[in-house]
């Protein structure tokens, strides 16, 4: 059965604007740390004693991503995706299905977190396209012929997995409420205090650096991390999370 | 065999405001089932109640001999719904929009086409729903409702946003369920031609409680004849049917008098004739379903304004 509810998830993505951010989002980033790679010196992606101009680069583009770009994303998609079915009060005609409620809780979930993956992949594949096109623009760029590429694909995958809660968070926030704004303003507002939070853990990392939304920037810390450990507390919490947001979600009434 | 839908003393509240109050109700299996009132009597709350979307706050509701609150998905599969404005999503195609319920029923992939035809939306099966006409739309819904062919189907105002043309076709197709698809159809309208033309069970509901619920020959049964007598002493004829205990209203001089079944209007006739009055025009009639609807109405109407 839930397999069934999944596709009809990913049916109505047709001709969305979600479908479009996935791809969007990411090529905005990487488009923009080519550009300001192709136009700046090399050596100043070269900070923090980095040697490696592929590390170099996807570092910017991470930053980037993890900072700005993933908050914003996660954010705006879980409203995107939620407003498909809150436009018309499509709730009325799917829960009156014989379906159990948990199975579109559930199925929108899996379409964020897909989303989310297939966008990291396209900042995977911009970053490893930019170093092969670099070398042609920049003289200092110095890139070796073979990419540390699991190295760059365990980061940028991790950054997105890291965040995990922030999206089961803002998942129920858009589920719950059907206005656009009421969903949005709440991830602003949730972005903005992650920031203060990500910078209030430097230098030396403090417990603000377990929020929620400043999780992803873990992957960049530097300062040691037990990133492993943070996984499974984002899973841990990100589930319980999704089961509360579950049990609201089969208890609510649809008017 | 069980009724399709048995309600029995629902009770339902947002707030202070107590929308359904002990509504019980039978529907007979392979009828077109007219549910029918005023806005705000509580017709839409019951349906909701009725697909799991709000929950009682007291009463039970059986379909199919099952308890919806203990077999809600069972029971789910077996019913098709439009309520209100049909639910679409507008840049899906037509039949893209009948995909998504065909996977949540797990039906074969034919009934999309088979639903798509019976509502005449073969041809625009690939635009979006965005171009549709309100018309089609409400097609559509109605396409979705019947997807899989429900054993009973829950309409609300399913007429809504047509034109004429398109609400002579919607009821011709209403009509046509209980024989065609071997469905019951239960119809909550607030427009009593709706009903009228297409139900063969009524149930009157105003403010949250059933006032009639029977046949629609029972219920124009119910309803009393009435006899319009024009006299040349209509104040003297209606003086003298009091005193036989018959309620007669004046305009002019005309009386518009309520029969029952002791006094026929041959009786009347000569009663006026005996104390001299010249009755120069007699007519029986039966008030129409309109008429009825309003009378039962009526006293929670002025509840209301109250």
């Amino acid at each position: 059965m839930f397999p069934r509810v999944l596709r009809t998830e990913f049916l109505k993505l047709r001709r969305t604007v979600a479908l479009k951010l996935a791809l969007l989002a990411p090529f905005a980033v990487t488009l923009m740390t080519f550009f300001i790679a192709s136009q700046s010196p090399f050596t100043m992606l070269r900070r923090n004693g980095m040697t490696n101009d592929w590390l170099a680069l996807a570092h910017l583009n991470f930053v980037l991503w993890g900072l700005l770009m993933l908050p914003l994303y996660i954010t705006v998609q879980s409203a995107l995706v939620a407003g498909i079915d809150h436009a018309e009060n499509q709730w009325k005609s799917l829960l009156a299905r014989p379906i159990p409620r948990p199975a579109f809780y559930i199925a929108k979930l899996t379409v964020l977190m897909t989303l989310a993956l297939l966008s990291t992949l396209v900042l995977l594949a911009g970053v490893f396209a930019s170093g092969l096109l670099l070398p042609y623009l920049q003289n200092t760029a110095t890139f070796h012929a073979t990419p540390p590429v699991t190295t760059i694909l365990r980061q940028g995958c991790l950054m997105t997995a890291l965040g995990f809660l922030a999206l089961t968070l803002q998942h129920w926030v858009s589920l719950r409420w059907r206005s656009f704004a009421v969903s949005t303003g709440a991830g602003v507002v949730a972005i903005v205090i992650g920031y203060g939070m990500t910078f209030a853990s430097q230098p030396n990392g403090a417990w603000t650096q377990y929020f929620p939304w400043s999780l992803p920037m873990l992957v960049l810390a530097k300062w040691p991390v037990n990133l492993t450990e943070v996984f499974a507390f984002t899973v841990l919490l990100g589930i319980l999370s999704t089961a509360a947001g579950c049990l609201e979600f089969s208890r609510r009434e649809v008017s | 065999m069980d009724a399709p839908l048995v309600l029995d003393n629902l009770w339902k509240s947002f707030g202070p405001v107590e929308a359904v109050r002990g509504l019980s109700l039978c529907v007979p299996a392979g009828s077109v089932y007219g549910f029918l009132g005023p806005n705000g009597a509580g017709k839409s709350t019951t349906i909701r109640m009725i697909l799991g979307l709000q929950r009682p706050g007291r009463g039970a509701i059986t379909v199919f001999g099952q308890s919806l609150a203990t077999h809600g998905p069972t029971v789910l599969g077996r019913i098709g719904s439009l309520v209100e404005s049909p639910s679409l999503y507008h840049h899906l195609t037509g039949r893209e929009n009948l995909e998504i319920h065909r996977l949540l029923l797990n039906l074969p992939k034919r009934v999309v086409d088979e639903a798509l035809d019976a509502v005449d939306l073969l041809r625009a099966a690939n635009q979006t729903v965005r171009g549709y006409s309100s018309g089609m739309k409400q097609r559509l819904g109605l396409a979705q409702a019947l997807l899989g062919d429900p054993e009973l189907l829950l309409l609300d105002e399913p007429t809504n946003a047509l034109d004429p043309a398109g609400i002579h076709e919607v009821r011709h197709l209403i009509r046509a369920l209980p024989n065609r698809r071997r469905a019951t159809v239960f119809l909550s309208s607030h427009l009593l031609a709706e009903v009228e033309q297409t139900a063969t069970h009524v149930a009157i509901v105003a403010k949250g409680q059933v006032k009639f619920e029977g046949s629609a020959e029972e219920l124009r049964a119910r309803s009393r004849p009435w006899l319009t007598l024009e006299v040349d002493d209509p104040h003297r004829a209606a003086a003298l049917l009091h005193g036989a205990g018959l309620a007669a209203s004046q305009s002019g001089s005309r009386l518009r008098v309520n029969l029952d079944h002791q006094i026929g209007p041959a009786a009347i006739n000569r009663l006026l004739v005996n104390a001299g009055i010249d009755v120069t025009q007699l007519t029986t009639g039966y008030p129409t379903l309109e008429e009825t609807f309003l009378e039962l109405t009526a006293p929670v109407a002025a509840e209301v304004e109250a």
